[in-house]
């Protein structure tokens, strides 16, 4: 009744409990122990019927009927073992798998979190691990000692009449075809749910995230009706899943009554020809119970364990996800030796990169070198390619095609840990955690004090507002910084980068949103750093850059212009077209923003 | 709506089904206290050899298994009437909560983080689920077995009767006590695994960072913490479950055993028969299932309990009473109407210092307004006071003659439209976001088209594979920044409104498509008044009105020429955007 496959996902799940084989083994211990009081209930049943009851006998049956309430005390020792101690294995070890997929998912290419919802990953992580944990830790482990009981059972049944257990047995074959036959369409059924569920969840989760947008657009309805259509869709699913499953529960429910009454039938004459005794037979009704509840409980059990088996997929899936540094030859520490200790310089060669196999290219042949102490400016219209540029630098993405060369060496060929830090980056998009201000610049790191996270702030001049603030450096930031204005997010991203203290500084539209009082001071900031570091920045106004020892003017992924500010004026190319642009700003004005008469 | 109002409002949803339910399980359970009494009859028949016996013992076995199939067919009808319910309601919920949601201000949504809510309604529905379904079903299974049962072994034998069920009332109240601490695990548990969705939801929308900083160690541990928080409260729960509940079922063991001795200490003594004794065996059984479910059920009404809490949370929230009307149809033609805003103060709650203070000006019919602020000036401030995203006190901003507060705000929205500082997409495709917000609108493709063009999108989109069918991919991560925007302005500039409030939205777009996309705009919106929030002088100076917007007030008005003579701050700035325009020539 279990698939191949099946069996293949509870051994990989043994394979991870193994530090817990100790725990696990005194519950299995509890199997022999489990069994043979089970046995001894209906054994002791059919003596004390036949050797006292049928015959008039008193002497010893207080004796018997002592043993079996000892039997009984044991069988409850005996089944709360083996329970606590699995599901005590069981429980740490998804603890563990918990820890393990989590430290994966941040081992996991950006590809993966392009294609993947944040909303379904989270769900890995909860929603299927308690799946598992409620279903097959809780559920399935005490099925299998029913199971077991069941089997054992059937065997002392044999053992003691086994014609009558015969007749109970040929039950058997019609009900688990009419199990497997449901089992299977349940199967496909929970499969439709599954995907309609997570489908639902992850439009859910949008709207949610961007409640502020669907309000501000009236759209309320417009969702609702969709996400509606994703509710209907699972509920219809999940009503022909319950009918089939009380089908199933039923039947087998039923056939319990049904073998009793074929047992008195087929017993009947049996006992008056004295082959069975009525002890035998009362035993064999009072113990049918025992012999189907556990298929009973199976099938009531079978949507739980669909659902733990499909959560066993989805994990699975994320295990076999290829990690970012699959099948890269990284070179390792020991060969690399001091050759990261400082940056040298950082070389393009024919680059290429797409988001995706069948994707556009987003860059097309570049080729550009920077050298320590340089200052290398991306510039282009939005979409040209320069924020794709600094992602490659900082292995955000690592499928590019030609090479990109840090210190001369592959940039794939080196771990995050080896390489990033050497840079130090300026994000567009803020992530702050909720902790403290000084925290979300030093980002925690042992070696960042207080006094370098202060020097930072004061250094992008953020330390003014930051003061200001209730608490200070203390301040605790709600959800990625919802307690903070834009402006004031992009500060402290920007104190974070100085923070970090990279050799290498990465600057990606730093001065945006930021008003121009402020931008003149991070100006400030920004050409002591073109004085002392090595940048790489991306910037729109074009003062900030023009002292950069090279720009590159970048149209459509491709570089169409290179050179320092002076080569490419006198180029009279794009770069000095956007240029007179800027310079022209205050005279267009007037034409451009002439509103038609009416 | 309390907690009771709550449980009865969704019972009574499906009464009909409730109800018809209840008939069957009753009748199931009838038809189970019946069928031991024929195999009681049949079993006193065995051992006589006379015919008359023989065929009145197969009359009964017959009657065992009719009673039998009958039981299958309604047993079926029982499950279906009784479990379907917790899942229409489950569906229902799923609707109701999220149309909550949906209509629910920016101040509640600050409170509580979207992890939160969709943990709500992932993890606590299945909790009111089961209390609807297989909570209902077995609380009514209960009750008939439990008392038909006992009934049936009391018209057998009293005596016998109540002897048995001393082990299994002992053992009620051990199971009562394991009850109650295990509400509490549970409350504990389901606490605990919403802390830890939140931290990971944090963790992986910073996903970028913390590979590029290396803080993996640190979030592990982070997490590490959370989970192991969680695996304690599980094991209390597990010790409580693996040997406090299961007495009642070893109870039920010793029961038979009473019945056995005391049972068959009756039956030498004549006063009772073994098929009798064997009735009351399979009365025992009956009341195994039953009271095993106690435990069960005892489970799923703390998980329904504490869930309903916890979705109540959400429910119960006020929806301000405005917005609670329908709004009324959008007029068609523009309306002509000024935007005042009268003496408008603002501080965030919990916050002592005013974000605003004493703002007033007006925004005529088709006039263009610009603000102007330093960083913390408050203009998105200003602006979520203006499109009611933050709930502003009555009496300062009107549109006409009516105050803003007072409007629903989905009224409110069909007039002002905001293009917010970050934008927000779908992850669908180009067009359906430009589409967003438009549903049953007849707008055909030229019109996308076109605001496409406007937003100086129209290039970027030709040169995707899918055109305006590719898909932006989650928040829209496909795409750049700049094309965030842009497609965010064409998807405002789609759907008719007499307001437009642009902040800051031009920040990642270069002065070259700033410039067309403005120029454009104020071609098409002549008729529509703008306001433009920028710290870019060059994005405001040519606007009818400039209020330059500091520490919360407003410090200086007027066109660009008058402030350039009235106002140092607004003169100090345009002299360094000057600067840069010079430095670079």
């Amino acid at each position: 009744m279990i698939k191949g496959l099946d069996i293949d996902y509870i051994r990989r799940f043994v394979h991870f409990a193994k530090p817990y084989k100790t725990w696990g083994l005194i519950g299995i211990a509890m199997l022999p122990l489990s069994i043979a009081t089970n046995l001894l209930f209906p054994w002791l049943t059919i003596k004390i019927i036949d050797n006292y009851l049928s015959v008039g006998e008193y002497e010893g049956l207080a004796f018997l009927v002592g043993l079996m309430v000892v039997v009984v005390i044991f069988n409850y020792i005996a089944d709360s073992c083996y329970s606590y101690f699995l599901r005590k294995t069981g429980q740490y070890t998804l603890f563990d798998i918990r820890m393990l997929l989590f430290r994966r998912i941040l081992k996991l290419p950006r590809s993966y979190f392009d294609r993947t919802p944040t909303g379904v990953t989270l769900a890995r992580l909860t929603s299927d691990l308690e799946a598992i944990s409620d279903s097959f830790v809780m559920g399935v482990l005490s099925m299998v000692r029913d199971l077991i009981n069941t089997i054992a059972l059937i065997i002392l049944m044999l053992v003691i009449d086994w014609k009558l257990t015969l007749i109970v047995l040929t039950v058997f074959p019609p009900v688990l075809y009419i199990t497997k036959l449901i089992r299977n369409k349940l199967r496909s059924m929970y499969q439709i749910t599954r995907s309609a569920l997570a489908k639902g969840t992850g439009y859910l989760q949008e709207c949610l995230l961007g409640v502020k947008t669907v309000q501000l657009y009236g759209a309320e309805e417009e969702v609702e009706r969709r996400y509606a259509d994703y509710t209907q869709e699972f509920l219809q699913a999940q009503l022909k899943s319950n009918k089939y499953d009380a089908v199933l529960f039923s039947v087998i429910t039923g056939v319990t009554t049904i073998t009793i009454g074929l047992i008195i039938w087929y017993g009947s004459g049996q006992v008056v020809q004295e082959a069975v005794t009525l002890g035998v037979l009362i035993a064999f009704i009072n113990n049918m119970e025992k012999v189907f509840v556990p298929l009973r409980d199976f099938t009531g059990q079978i949507a739980a364990i669909q659902r733990s088996f499909a959560a066993f997929d989805h994990i699975d899936e994320l295990f076999q996800e290829p990690l970012e540094e699959d099948g890269r030859e990284l070179i390792s520490k020991d060969a690399l030796g001091d050759r990261l200790q400082t940056f040298q310089s950082l070389e393009f060669k024919d680059v290429s990169f797409r988001y995706a196999k069948d994707a556009p290219w987003v860059l097309k042949n570049l080729s550009f070198r920077l050298d320590k102490g340089h200052q290398l400016a991306l510039v282009g219209t939005t979409g040209s390619g320069k924020s794709t540029i600094l992602r490659l630098i900082s292995k955000v993405y690592q499928d590019y095609e030609g090479s990109i060369l840090l210190n001369g060496i592959e940039l794939s060929s080196l771990s995050i840990e080896d390489a990033m830090p050497l840079f130090s980056l300026m994000q567009q998009d803020v992530t702050l955690f909720e902790e403290s201000i000084a925290f979300n610049i030093g980002l925690g790191k042992p070696s960042i004090g207080d006094e370098q996270i202060r020097e930072a702030a004061r250094y992008v001049y953020a330390d003014g507002f930051i003061k200001a603030l209730p608490g200070g450096y203390d301040m605790a930031l709600s959800g990625n910084g919802g307690n903070l204005s834009a402006g004031q997010t992009q500060l402290i991203s920007f104190a974070r980068a100085v923070a970090q203290g990279g050799q290498v500084m990465m600057l990606d539209e730093a001065t945006s949103s930021v008003d121009s009082v402020t931008e003149n001071l991070i100006q400030r900031a920004i050409s002591r750093l073109f004085k002392e570091r090595t940048v790489i920045a991306i910037a729109h106004r074009l003062s900030t850059i023009r002292h950069s020892d090279t720009i590159l003017v970048l149209d459509q992924g491709r570089i169409v212009e290179q050179g320092n500010h002076e080569q490419l004026l006198a180029q009279n190319g794009v770069y000095a077209g956007l240029l007179q642009q800027t310079d022209d700003e205050p005279a267009s004005h007037q034409a451009r923003y002439e509103l038609p008469k009416l | 709506m309390t907690k009771r109002q709550f449980i009865l409002h969704y019972f009574l949803l499906n009464k009909w089904s409730y109800g018809f339910a209840v008939v069957c399980i009753f009748l199931v359970n009838w038809l189970q206290v019946e069928i031991p009494r024929y195999i009681q009859q049949a079993i006193d028949l065995l051992g006589q050899a006379d015919q008359a016996a023989r065929s009145n013992l197969n009359e009964h076995v017959l009657w065992v298994v009719a009673f039998s199939l009958i039981m299958v067919g309604v047993r079926i009808l029982s499950r279906m009437y009784a479990l379907n319910p917790g899942r229409i309601i489950e569906a229902t919920l799923k609707n109701d909560l999220f149309f909550r949601l949906n209509r629910l201000p920016n101040a509640y949504h600050q409170r509580f983080p979207s992890g939160k809510l969709i943990s709500i309604i992932n993890n606590d529905l299945n909790g009111i689920r089961a209390f609807y379904g297989i909570g209902f079903l077995q609380t009514v299974n209960v009750i008939f077995a439990l008392s038909l049962t006992p009934i049936w072994m009391w018209r057998i034998s009293p005596t016998l009767m109540l002897y048995s069920v001393i082990p299994v009332a002992l053992a009620f109240i051990a199971f009562n006590q394991g009850f109650k601490r295990m509400r509490k695990y549970h409350v504990e548990r389901m606490q605990r695994l919403q802390t830890l969705s939140e931290q990971l939801m944090n963790y992986l929308s910073g996903i970028d960072l913390i590979k590029n900083q290396q803080m993996g160690t640190w979030v592990s541990a982070e997490i590490e913490r959370e989970n192991d928080r969680l695996l304690d409260t599980i094991m209390r729960a597990t010790r409580i479950q693996t040997f406090i509940l299961p007495l009642l079922d070893y109870a039920n063991d010793l029961m038979k055993v009473v019945i056995l001795g005391f049972g068959g200490y009756m039956i030498l003594q004549q006063g009772l028969t073994l098929g009798e004794m064997t009735a009351f065996l399979a009365y025992s059984a009956l009341l195994a299932l039953p009271l095993a479910q106690l435990g069960r059920i005892a489970v799923v009404y703390q998980m329904g309990m504490v869930s309903i809490e916890s979705v109540q949370s959400i429910l119960n929230a006020e929806i301000p009473e405005t917005d609670r009307t329908l709004p009324q149809p959008a007029a068609s033609a523009p309306t002509e109407r000024t935007l005042s805003v009268r003496h408008l103060s603002f501080a965030y709650p919990n916050q002592e210092s005013l974000t605003l203070n004493d703002i007033s000006f007006d925004i005529g019919p088709g006039e263009k307004v610009g603000v102007l602020g330093s960083i913390g000036a408050g203009k998105t401030t200003l602006v979520n006071c203006i499109n009611h995203h933050l709930d502003v006190p009555e009496g300062h901003i009107f549109w006409g003659e009516e105050d803003v507060a007072r409007m629903p705000r989905r009224q409110w929205r069909g007039t002002v439209r905001t293009i917010t500082q970050e934008p927000y997409l779908f992850s669908d495709t180009v067009e359906a976001n430009v589409r967003f917000g438009t549903d049953g609108q007849p707008i055909d493709q030229h019109q996308v088209e076109e605001v496409l063009a406007l937003s100086q999108l129209s290039d970027d989109v030709s040169r995707f594979q899918d055109g305006d069918q590719t898909l932006v991919g989650e928040k829209g991560i496909m795409l750049s920044g700049g094309q965030k925007q842009r497609l965010s302005i064409a998807r405002a500039l789609l759907s008719p409104a007499d307001l437009i409030i642009m902040d800051n939205v031009l920040s990642a777009v270069d002065y070259e498509t700033e410039r067309k996309i403005l120029s454009g705009l104020f071609n098409r919106i002549g008729r529509q008044s703008v306001l433009v929030v920028s710290h870019r002088i060059s994005a405001l100076e040519n606007l009818d009105q400039i209020l330059v917007l500091h520490n919360g007030e407003i410090v200086a008005r007027g066109t660009h020429e008058a402030l350039l003579s009235s106002s140092d701050y607004y003169r100090e700035t345009w002299e360094l955007q000057q600067h840069a325009v010079e430095e670079s020539a």
